[in-house]
């Protein structure tokens, strides 16, 4: 090893990047070489002098970086808000009103619901449609007929229904009002000759309402 | 909060970022203490500037929280990355400073440096002052040449890593750590002739 060499990678010695063989016999010569370890030493020198430096700790830094830490963290999500958005995360004020409007409009459609689904029973007495026989015998007679009226949202729907009226000869006609609500609506004279008289306006049937009948059977309709 | 200059070991290092990846903040601290002196003195020592050196190195740990999954612990180790992350800050925030790539590599302010300290030569006798010495010395090198002196003698990388963290080649590490070496003889050769005495008493 002569000292070019040595000289070469004496940076190497010191910063711990040299081994083996060719680390030893650079130390070698620098044993018998003062020229070279005169270099050496002032590297390591240089090395020592500048580790010496201080730098001010920082002041703030451990503050803002933690606080980063925590703002960029999700929130945790419940996890029945998760089953219903997934992995989105909703603010709570948008999240609170879609609740509301959620059970107002479970509400009203409940509402609905029930106020189409509710059947008809007309006691008595009636008679519906032209399929219900007229009545015929004097003598009292119940009979049940289920009538099906057809299910057309908010529409009204007439069924001419006979009832015995035998004391009032002169029947007046009752227009069902457009805001009516599954009234029955008596009217209609069609028939007031013979001591009946008709109509029942039903309206919102629906779903597949149906009503029930009973049919009182009194007089044939030609004795009247 | 308890800081140390311990280097964790490949797997604690993975574990703790696969950690961070989860939100664990237990593990995040862990890193941070283990690393801050680190890199914060990386930085530092490159931009001479506290409230600077104390943006960047945030900003590297954003980084971190951010991009955990950026770290291959089988391709480098938690302190490369981190002062890989912080070099390239550091030299966004020089390259700024500088307003211009032309002469970034060859800046070097040892004139100016000479001019300044000639007046005040009681001032180099107190350990404080020469550590503000040694601190100009080392802030009048040009960048390049800054960074592998700071990575090699403060955070004691081995000329690999450092030519992973600086992305140049060894044989360029090497050259610029020996030029930066004999600037720095040179500007601070009046505090080391003691020791070449040392070496001729040897012989």
């Amino acid at each position: 090893m002569n000292c070019i060499e040595t000289r070469k990678n004496i940076e190497s010695l010191i910063d711990g990047e040299l081994d083996g063989a060719f680390k030893e016999s650079i130390e070698r010569h620098l044993l018998i070489c003062a020229s070279c370890c005169e270099v050496k030493q002032e590297m390591s020198s240089l090395s020592s002098l500048l580790r010496t430096s201080r730098i001010p700790s920082p002041s703030e830094l451990d503050r803002r970086v933690i606080e980063s830490f925590r703002s960029r963290q999700k929130p945790a999500v419940a996890w029945w808000r998760g089953l219903i958005f997934g992995g989105f995360v909703m603010p709570k004020p948008v999240f609170a009103m879609l609740l509301i409007l959620a059970v107002a409009g479970a509400w009203l459609a409940f509402q609905i619901g029930k106020l189409n689904s509710t059947t008809i029973s007309i006691i008595s007495p009636s008679v519906a449609s032209n399929e219900i026989p007229v009545p015929t015998s004097s003598e009292p007679k119940i009979q049940t007929v289920v009538v099906e009226v057809p299910v057309i949202k908010e529409k009204i729907i007439t069924r001419t229904i006979y009832v015995r009226e035998p004391k009032i000869n002169k029947t007046e006609k009752v227009k069902a009002p457009a805001d009516s609500k599954l009234d029955i609506l008596p009217s209609v004279n069609s028939v007031a000759e013979n001591g009946y008289f008709t109509a029942v306006n039903l309206k919102g049937f629906e779903p597949a309402a149906e009503m029930s009948a009973k049919i009182i059977k009194e007089e044939k309709k030609d004795e009247e | 909060m308890e800081f140390s200059n311990t280097e964790l070991n490949p797997n604690e290092q993975q574990n703790l970022v696969e950690k961070i990846k989860r939100g664990d903040e237990t593990a995040f601290s862990e890193i941070y203490r283990s690393y801050r002196d680190r890199v914060y003195g990386f930085v530092y020592r490159m931009t001479i500037n506290q409230a600077t050196a104390e943006d960047i190195t945030h900003e590297v740990f954003i980084f971190l929280i951010e991009n955990p999954g950026r770290f291959q612990a089988g391709r480098s180790s938690l302190l490369t990355f981190l002062c890989g992350v912080a070099r390239n800050l550091v030299m966004n925030h020089l390259r700024r400073k500088f307003n211009s790539d032309v002469g970034f590599d060859e800046f070097e302010n040892f004139d100016a440096l000479e001019d300044e300290t000639k007046g005040n030569p009681l001032a180099d006798l107190l350990n404080q002052e020469l550590a503000e010495r040694i601190e100009t010395c080392i802030a009048a090198l040009p960048p390049l040449q800054r960074e592998v002196i700071v990575l090699r003698e403060y955070q004691e990388l081995s000329y690999e890593e450092i030519a992973k963290v600086t992305e140049a080649e060894l044989s360029a590490v090497k050259a610029r750590l020996h030029r930066a070496r004999q600037a720095l003889a040179k500007q601070l050769s009046a505090y080391i002739t003691t020791s070449r005495e040392k070496c001729y008493e040897l012989h």
